[in-house]
């Protein structure tokens, strides 16, 4: 389903194409599912159980929160990297091609991720409004999708310094959001 | 709507967008743009072979205008800063203008297929290069390649969120958030925060004139 709504969008879909690159039949997709959006929706769910996975195995409490946003952000990058069409899906696809009830769940993924930077918030300056997370976030997403839908996933790592710039700058000083992002170069070159 | 004086390409497209504003996806019909947008013929009809491609044209013509929009407020005398907040402002009172036809395209448009998300990814990143400027107030400091995108997507998140809302009537008043995140990735959050303190006295006079300095 995921690589099938990659390649053709969701809407496009249909169930005997999924059924064929799974080499699949009928009988088997409806003992599982009941209609083509119950089934892009359990796609959508495991990548974002997938993702609190990586991003949850990545944090070290104890570790200094703009450490444990970087390695959160490694983990959410190399899943996303290993997995183009699912997260094709859940960036994609969910915000703006499926059901409502995607939206939400996409939307229930942006809050996990919005927590972690909210921990960053801690430090910021005062002058950082209510929608600024949501700004950090989208310029991480911009960059992901890009990637995504040109298909060259495997670099999503690679942009984990200006992502890290770009989350960290809204709250921390620009120097500081500077070095932050070498040290996400620091990591990528010392192989995570 | 008027049909005077203006190309019938631009009726059509514009005729498009409305009845997908009215209709929906599923229930849209090329004939029915047509119609609306009082043409005749099939000629019309058969320049666009199904109504996909007709929508592709309709967010082509729709991200002309919105470009336009920021590209005309922008004009505006003044920093840097005063001139993404002229251009942005513009945008917002654009899309809040309307904001029927934002919602429905936001809904539709980028779920016609891998095209039309392409295309709508393109329109987002084409706004980058207009920040590059912004480069220029970070003196010595070396921004990531990828400034202008963050600073962009950024925006686009917040404007996204609030269409997906339904409150696309609401976004000008955003307008000063939206501002301090596009800038705050060239300039710190120090100096964003000033001008979207400026923009705030900007929108609410009565409030008094506080506001500090900005662009840096």
């Amino acid at each position: 389903m995921a690589a099938e709504c990659a390649a053709v969008g969701y809407r496009r879909v249909q169930i005997a194409d999924v059924l064929v690159r799974a080499c699949l039949d009928r009988a088997t997709f409806d003992r599982h599912f009941q209609d083509k959006q119950d089934c892009a929706l359990a796609v959508v769910d495991q990548i974002l159980a997938e993702t609190a996975r990586a991003v949850l195995d990545a944090d070290r409490p104890g570790l200094p929160e703009w450490q444990r946003l970087l390695a959160a952000t490694m983990a959410l990058l190399e899943l996303f990297a290993a997995r183009p069409s699912y997260a094709r899906l859940a960036c994609i696809e969910a915000r703006h091609g499926m059901p409502a009830e995607a939206y939400e769940r996409y939307a229930a993924g942006l809050r996990i991720l919005s927590s972690l930077i909210d921990r960053i918030r801690t430090f910021a300056s005062s002058m950082a409004p209510p929608t600024a997370t949501r700004g950090a976030l989208g310029g991480a997403e911009i960059l992901i999708r890009r990637e995504l839908i040109a298909g060259r996933a495997d670099r999503l790592p690679s942009l984990l310094p200006d992502i890290t710039y770009g989350t960290v700058v809204p709250f921390l000083d620009q120097q500081e959001a500077l070095r932050h992002a070498e040290l996400a170069r620091e990591l990528i070159r010392d192989g995570g | 709507m008027s049909t005077v004086a203006r190309p019938e390409r631009t009726r059509l497209l514009e005729a498009t967008l409305e009845e997908l504003a009215e209709k929906g996806y599923r229930a849209f019909e090329v004939e029915a743009a047509v119609h609306r947008a009082h043409l005749s013929g099939e000629e019309w009809s058969n320049r666009f072979p199904d109504k996909d491609a007709c929508l592709l044209e309709a967010f082509k013509e729709l991200s002309g205008q919105m470009r336009a929009a920021i590209a005309g407020g922008s004009r505006a005398a003044g920093t840097w800063s005063d001139r993404v907040a002229a251009g942005l402002r513009a945008l917002l009172a654009e899309l809040a203008r309307r904001a029927t036809v934002a919602e429905a395209v936001a809904h539709t448009f980028p779920a016609i297929g891998p095209a039309a998300m392409t295309r709508y990814q393109q329109f987002v990143e084409s706004l980058a290069p207009l920040l590059a400027p912004g480069r220029a107030l970070a003196g010595d400091v070396e921004l990531p390649r990828t400034a202008e995108m963050l600073a962009v997507g950024a925006a686009e998140a917040i404007v996204m969120e609030r269409i997906h809302a339904g409150a696309t009537a609401t976004l000008p008043e955003l307008g000063p958030e939206i501002l301090f995140s596009i800038l705050v990735v060239f300039v710190g959050p120090e100096a964003a925060g000033e001008a979207m303190a400026k923009e705030r006295s900007r929108l609410r006079p009565s409030s008094g004139r506080t506001a500090g300095r900005s662009g840096r």
